[in-house]
């Protein structure tokens, strides 16, 4: 069996405002009760794959807390571990601080025995499953191996990401920044199986290059000079690719329709988060509650729909939370409106409060921020 | 805690008053309030309390139990001084046994309490919804010298002879015990919770395990006996929500106690040092559909909500279809209530299906079972 490592790199989380204030994207609370990269850690995890490092770029504390040691991604507890690598040096230097250098200066290729590394970002979410695609990597002896997924609809929620152009036998030959103008398109998902000599390799090419080159750059480069095989592997499933805030709003809302969800979450392919200990949600007297996800530990007593709470948020008597995403701890008070709101942790809004944001612009509330 | 405190946790029962919930479970393992195990509440107890070393006697249909006790991690008992294991009956030099009553099943694992260094032993029973921290029963129990130690709880006078009911003197010792008296003489009831100091239990365990016309019982035997001897023997004032859930009725009442807030169990209450601990489900969190109702209620991760919900407790991965009905009901996990279906005052065990426009127990008081697995 070919010994395969993982890594998720969260160097390339993008910024979403508030929200990422606090911590990287990949610790922000996704439907209530995901991290992001939870996501990320699970597909690894799924895969059998074990041996995981997280490239950390910056809120290692965020992150620490948030995977309270991975033990819960592991199958084997003992032979499996998650391991967080950050540039200690280069924090802080945004341009310096890269995916290649993290990788450079904390992963020991030389002591480290495996065959492939497959190396996913936080924020390409999806349910996928690597070993068939480890499979399809080694016999097209390819060198490294990009995963994409074929679009007929592209448009501006696929921004950001990039498109492939692939020629015999699926192997990459262009890669470019995706610029809408195709409706039908392959994106890269950003995941890569990379050969252990190709990942060496391609670190002795980053050494002649600027020092604030990425992976995603240098392997861009890889394809368009034909430097090594870059073979592209089609993903079938469905992702979401959250790349900007309004992504993020659009698709927690799409995720309340169960057909989207569905194929987000499949029967046999768990996502693993931290267990918080909370009671089950519970619904008052009062409570009038229509489309949509609450966590654990909520207590609702007003109305609520169109929305999405996380754990242990409040929502007491006449207060309306609509079209809006509450995270952890928030507490909405007696007769307040919440509408097109998006309010960060431990947020609080006290009686008789009316905020609204709109459909394309929603209002936010800070970590902790007290409305009263 | 300087002195070191040994758990053992009665969880070997049938639960026959449960009927078919207990057909192939534990009834410990029974589940309660949404996302709990009733096992989780001693369990939980004993972690809060920081008693690490826990033992947990199983008999009946223990797979599942045991499966579900595993290391103990779910209630953090798999730390590097805790100890939790599940003590099944065994085969010995002597022969294979079953536990034979409740106070059999300490005798037989003797050898367990003693490799642990026990100096006290809390007994408590696996099938008790209530939060506590047994510190303060066990500081009672060291201050008063106390051979034995048995909380007791304040019930109704009338319902005194449902219950083991305990006389005390001006000092909470204990004078008089009654099994289920026809006249009680108080109406302190005891919990089953016993806190023993290791060594005369031992001796008492010993001795009553000749004893031929034994029922091996804590209640019926060890007590008595302790008491004619005129042991020392405290109680312990218990002031708060406790309930033995052992029947469908109890079972359903405590569980609407939960959803309708109306006890002073309030799990939402978020004391770090009250917290009941339960198994994870990696499920979604719960959806509730777009022509939902749900109110006076408790629901779960990964419950689906379409149709209306009045005072029910919805477990995890319960989906509830539209224009589906569910009033008074505790619908257990991963159950399917389809379309028209309406419930009143039930209990639907795990994994049951009801169909198309089913009506179940509608306008009845009596509160029924429905397991269709």
């Amino acid at each position: 069996m070919k010994k395969v490592i993982a890594i998720c790199n969260l160097h390339k989380d993008p910024e979403l405002g508030t929200l990422t204030n606090q911590r990287p994207l990949g610790a922000v609370t996704f439907l209530g009760r995901y991290g992001i990269m939870d996501f990320a850690l699970s597909n690894f995890s799924n895969s059998q794959i074990d041996k995981t490092f997280i490239l950390v770029k910056n809120g290692l504390l965020a992150i620490r807390s948030h995977i309270k040691g991975g033990v819960i991604y592991l199958n084997n507890t003992k032979l499996g571990f998650v391991s967080l690598l950050i540039n200690e040096q280069m924090v802080g230097k945004d341009k310096k601080n890269t995916d290649l250098a993290n990788i450079k200066r904390n992963l020991e290729i030389d002591k480290f025995d495996f065959d492939y590394v497959v190396i996913a970002p936080s924020h390409i979410v999806c349910s996928m499953d690597y070993r068939p695609y480890i499979v399809e990597h080694t016999s097209s002896k390819a060198d490294i191996s990009v995963v994409y997924s074929e679009i007929h609809s592209n448009g501006e929620q696929y921004a950001g990401l990039s498109s492939l152009s692939l020629g015999q036998n699926d192997q990459i030959i262009r890669t470019e920044k995706n610029n809408l103008k195709n409706k039908n398109v392959k994106l890269s998902l950003e995941s890569y199986i990379i050969s252990r000599k190709a990942l060496i390799d391609l670190i002795v090419l980053s050494n002649h290059q600027r020092k604030s080159i990425t992976l995603d750059e240098i392997i861009a480069k890889i394809i368009n000079k034909k430097l090594m095989n870059v073979h592209g592997i089609k993903f079938e499933g469905y992702f979401i690719p959250i790349t900007s805030l309004k992504n993020y709003i659009n698709y927690s809302f799409e995720l309340l329709n169960y057909h989207s969800r569905s194929q987000l979450f499949l029967d046999d392919w768990p996502i693993y988060s931290t267990n918080h200990n909370a009671p089950p949600a519970r619904y008052g007297e009062n409570a009038n509650v229509r489309n949509c996800f609450i966590a654990n530990g909520s207590i609702i007593n007003g109305t609520v729909t169109n929305s999405i709470l996380s754990r242990d948020v409040v929502i007491e008597e006449g207060a309306v939370v609509s079209n809006s995403i509450i995270f952890t701890g928030g507490k909405v008070g007696h007769r307040s409106q919440l509408k097109y709101v998006v309010a960060d942790k431990k947020c609080f809004v006290g009686e008789y409060k009316s905020i609204s944001g709109k459909q394309d612009k929603f209002f936010e509330i800070n970590f902790g921020e007290k409305i009263k | 805690m300087e002195q070191k405190v040994v758990a053992m946790v009665l969880a070997g029962g049938k639960g026959t008053r449960l009927e078919s919930l207990t057909r192939k479970t534990a009834k410990p393992a029974v589940s309660f309030a949404a996302k709990y195990r009733i096992i989780d509440f001693p369990l939980s107890n004993c972690a809060n309390s920081g008693i690490n070393t826990v033992g947990v006697l199983t008999q009946y249909e223990s797979t599942e139990l045991d499966e579900y006790i595993g290391n103990g991690e779910k209630w953090g008992l798999n730390g590097v001084h805790s100890l939790m294991s599940s003590l099944a009956p065994r085969q010995t030099e002597s022969g294979a046994n079953w536990y034979k009553g409740t106070a059999d099943a300490i005798t037989q694992n003797i050898d367990f309490l003693d490799s642990e260094g026990a100096e006290y032993v809390v007994i408590l029973s696996g099938d008790h919804i209530y939060r506590t921290s047994y510190q303060d029963m066990i500081s009672l129990h060291i201050k008063s010298k106390a051979d034995a130690t048995i909380s007791v709880i304040e019930v109704d006078p009338k319902e005194a002879s449902r219950f083991g009911i305990m006389a005390v003197d001006e000092n909470d010792q204990i004078v008089d015990f009654q099994e289920k008296p026809k006249q009680p003489k108080s109406n302190l009831a005891s919990m089953g919770v016993y806190v023993f100091t290791w060594k005369t239990l031992k001796k008492y365990l010993l001795r009553d395990d000749k004893n031929e016309k034994s029922d091996h019982d804590f209640g019926k035997n060890i007590i008595p006996t302790m008491l004619k001897d005129k042991r020392i023997l405290q109680a312990y004032r218990f002031s708060g929500y406790w309930r033995d859930v052992g029947t469908l009725t109890s079972l359903h009442e405590a569980n609407m106690d939960v959803c309708l807030n109306r006890s002073n169990l309030d799990l939402f209450d978020r004391d770090p040092l009250l917290r009941i601990y339960s198994k994870d489900v990696l499920n979604v969190p719960q959806y509730i559909g777009k022509n939902a109702s749900i109110k006076n209620s408790i629901a779960a991760t990964g419950a689906i909500i379409l149709g209306s919900v009045d005072s029910c407790v919805i477990s995890s991965g319960v989906i509830i279809e539209n224009h589906a009905s569910c009033k008074k009901a505790v619908i257990m996990e991963n159950c399917i209530i389809k379309k028209g279906a309406k419930i009143e005052n039930a209990i639907i065990a795990p994994n049951s299906i009801i169909e198309e426009n089913e009506h179940i127990n509608l306008h009845k008081k009596e509160i029924v079972l429905v397991n269709k697995r």
